[in-house]
C-alpha cells in the first residue's frame, strides 16, 4: 500500500543552519501517527516543509505517491493536506466565521455545508462566530484552528502541539477531539512533546533528535524503551 | 457663513486625501512596503488625464475607468517584475524604499520631457461652476471629486469585508503563511494589492488634477499628506482613514484663518509630529486591515 504521506531522506535548513538531516517517515491511510522529540528537534520545521513553507535542500516528500517538489505551497491544500500550526496562527483580526470560510478557500462550493459540520463538531465556535478570532480563549482558538483545517476537507490532518499552552482540563479535551476525529476516519499526524499522552492515542510513533529519526516503532515498544523512559519520561 | 463654507471645503477636500492615503496604507498594510512611487502614480494619473483630455477630448469622468485600469496594471507589473524580487521587512526595507523612489524619479523625469515643467490644468465644462445651497457655495468639481472618492472607498470597503478575495487580502496582511496553508496564492494577492493601491493613487491624481494645477512635482506634497493620514488613521481601516483625512483637511483649511499662507502647507506635518509624540499608535488605533 502506498503511504498517504512520505518524507524520504529530507534536509531542511534556515540560512546556514541545517535543521533536518535525512529525515524519513511515513503515514498510511487511516493511521494516527505521532512525531515526538524535544524542543528544537525539528518537528515544526518538518511540518512546514510538508506545507511547502520551507524548501527542501535534499530528499523528496510524497503525498499519495505524488512528489510534492513541483507543487507550490498554496496548491497543497487542494491535494488534501492540512496543518493546524503550532501556536494556532489564526487571522486574529478576522471573525471566527471568516477564519473558517477562508479555510475553505479551495473548496468554496461546499463551504456552507462544511461550516455546518464544523459548528456541529465545535458548538462553541457557532456561538462565537461573529467574534474576532484573537478574542477567543486558548482552547477556543485551538478549536477554531482545527475547524479551519477541517473546512478544506483534508485527507491528512497534521497537528503541531495542539495542547501547547492549554490548561490540563483542556489538554484532555484536545486529545479527546483528536481521538474522535481519528475514530471518524481521519488520518492524523500528531506532533507532541507530551509523550505519554501522544503514545496512548497513536498506534505508532517516531522520535526525532537533531533533525533525524532516532527511534521508531509501535506505541507500546516506544513506551517500554528504556532510552525513552529515561530521556523523555524521567523514569 | 464663512465658517460653514470652510467646513464644507474641508469635508470635500478630505475625500481626496482619504483616497490618496488609502492606497498607500493598503500596500503598507499587506506588503509591509512603503510605496515611495505612490507620489509618481498620483502624478501619472494627472498627466494621463491631461493627455486624454487635451489630445482626445476625453472628459476626466470618462477617462477615470481607463486610468484606473492603466494604473492598476502598472502597479501589478511593477510588483511582478521588480518589487517581488526585493527583500522586505525590517532588514530589507531600505532596498524597496530606494528602488521605488527611483521609479518615482524616472516617472517624474519622463513626464518632464514629454510635458515640460510648466503648470498644467484640466479644464472641463464643469470645473468653474458652483452650486448654491442655503447661501453656501459648492464648487461642482469638488463635489464630484468628493462623491467619486467616497464611491471608490465604499467599493473598496465592500470588497475587503464582503468578498472572498477581499477577505484573502486582509488575511494575507495578518498572516501570510496561514494563507498559503489554506490554499491562497499569496504572491497573487500581493500583486493584486499593489495594483489596487496604484489604481487608487492614479485615480486620486486624476481627480486632484481637475481641482488643482499641477506640474511634474505633483504628488510629493500629496505623498507626505498621505503619510500623515496613514499614521493618524491606522492601516487599512476605511473609517480610520476617512476620519484622519478629515482631521488633516480641517486643520489645513482652518489654519488659513490664523496663519500666513506660506505656513499653511506645514500644518499637516506639525500635526504628524504631534500625533507621533502623543499617540505613537495612531489616533484611531493600529488595527491591520481588521
Ligand atoms: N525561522 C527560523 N529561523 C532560524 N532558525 C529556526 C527558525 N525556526 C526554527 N529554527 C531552528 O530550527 C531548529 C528546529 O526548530 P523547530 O522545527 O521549531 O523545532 P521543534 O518544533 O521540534 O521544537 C531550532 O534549533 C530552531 O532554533
Ligand atoms: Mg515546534
Amino acid at each position: 500500500m502506498t503511504a498517504l504521506l512520505e518524507l524520504r531522506d529530507i534536509d531542511v535548513g534556515y540560512g546556514d543552519v541545517q535543521v533536518l538531516r535525512g529525515l524519513s517517515l511515513e503515514v498510511h491511510p487511516g493511521e494516527i501517527v505521532t512525531l515526538l522529540g524535544s524542543n528544537g528537534a525539528g518537528k515544526t520545521t518538518a511540518l512546514r516543509a510538508v506545507c511547502g513553507l520551507r524548501p527542501l535542500l535534499k530528499g523528496e516528500i510524497f503525498f499519495e505517491g505524488q512528489p510534492l517538489s513541483a507543487v507550490p505551497g498554496h496548491r497543497r491544500a487542494a491535494l488534501g493536506l492540512s496543518l493546524v500550526p503550532e501556536g494556532r496562527e489564526l487571522w486574529s483580526q478576522l471573525s471566527v466565521r471568516e477564519n473558517l470560510e477562508l479555510g475553505a478557500f479551495r473548496s468554496r462550493a461546499r463551504a456552507a455545508a462544511n461550516l455546518e459540520k464544523v459548528f456541529v463538531l465545535f458548538p462553541r465556535l457557532r456561538e462565537r462566530a461573529a467574534q474576532l478570532a484573537g478574542s477567543l480563549s486558548g482552547g477556543e482558538q485551538q478549536m477554531c484552528a482545527i475547524g479551519r483545517s477541517m473546512m478544506s476537507e483534508p485527507k491528512l490532518l497534521m497537528l503541531d502541539e495542539p495542547s501547547l499552552g492549554l490548561s490540563p482540563l483542556l489538554v484532555e479535551q484536545m486529545f479527546k477531539i483528536v481521538s474522535d476525529l481519528h475514530a471518524a476516519g481521519m488520518t492524523i499526524l500528531l506532533v507532541e512533546q507530551n509523550l505519554t499522552k501522544a503514545l496512548q492515542l497513536a498506534r505508532r510513533g517516531y522520535v526525532i533528535e537533531t533533525g533525524a529519526v532516532k527511534l521508531k516503532g509501535s506505541s507500546a515498544e516506544l513506551l517500554a524503551n528504556p532510552a525513552i523512559r529515561s530521556a523523555y519520561l524521567g523514569l | 457663513m464663512r465658517f460653514v463654507e470652510l467646513l464644507v471645503a474641508a469635508v470635500l477636500l478630505a475625500g481626496l486625501y482619504a483616497m490618496m492615503a488609502y492606497g498607500l496604507g493598503l500596500i503598507y498594510g499587506v506588503l509591509r512596503i512603503v510605496n515611495l512611487a505612490h507620489g509618481g502614480m498620483i502624478m501619472a494619473g494627472a498627466y494621463l488625464g491631461l493627455a486624454l483630455h487635451d489630445r482626445l477630448g476625453m472628459d476626466p469622468l470618462l477617462s477615470l475607468p481607463l486610468i484606473a485600469v492603466v494604473s492598476w496594471s502598472f502597479g501589478w507589473l511593477l510588483y511582478r517584475f521588480v518589487v517581488r524580487h526585493l527583500p522586505r521587512g525590517a532588514t530589507g526595507g531600505a532596498q524597496s524604499l530606494l528602488l521605488l523612489f527611483g521609479v518615482w524619479l524616472v516617472m517624474r523625469n519622463a513626464v518632464y520631457l514629454i510635458f515640460t515643467g510648466n503648470d498644467q490644468a484640466i479644464r472641463t465644462a464643469w470645473s468653474t461652476h458652483a452650486w448654491k445651497l442655503a447661501g453656501v457655495s459648492l464648487p461642482v468639481n469638488r463635489v464630484i471629486v468628493f462623491g467619486l472618492a467616497m464611491l471608490a472607498l465604499g467599493g473598496l470597503h465592500f470588497l475587503l469585508t464582503r468578498t472572498y478575495v477581499g477577505k484573502a487580502i486582509r488575511a494575507v496582511a495578518q498572516n501570510p503563511d496561514s494563507c498559503t496553508r489554506a490554499g491562497i496564492d499569496v504572491e497573487k494577492v500581493y500583486a493584486l494589492t499593489f495594483g489596487l493601491g496604484s489604481a487608487l493613487a492614479g485615480v486620486a491624481g486624476l481627480l486632484g488634477a481637475t481641482i488643482f494645477s499641477f506640474n511634474p512635482s505633483f504628488g510629493s506634497v500629496e505623498l507626505l499628506k498621505s503619510f500623515v493620514v496613514v499614521v493618524m488613521g491606522g492601516l487599512g481601516s476605511v473609517a480610520g482613514t476617512a476620519s484622519a483625512a478629515l482631521v488633516l483637511a480641517l486643520v489645513e483649511v482652518f489654519a488659513i484663518l490664523v496663519l500666513p499662507s506660506y505656513l499653511t502647507g506645514a500644518v499637516g506635518f506639525v500635526l504628524l509630529v504631534l500625533v507621533l509624540v502623543l499617540r505613537p499608535g495612531g489616533l484611531f488605533g493600529q488595527k491591520v486591515l481588521g
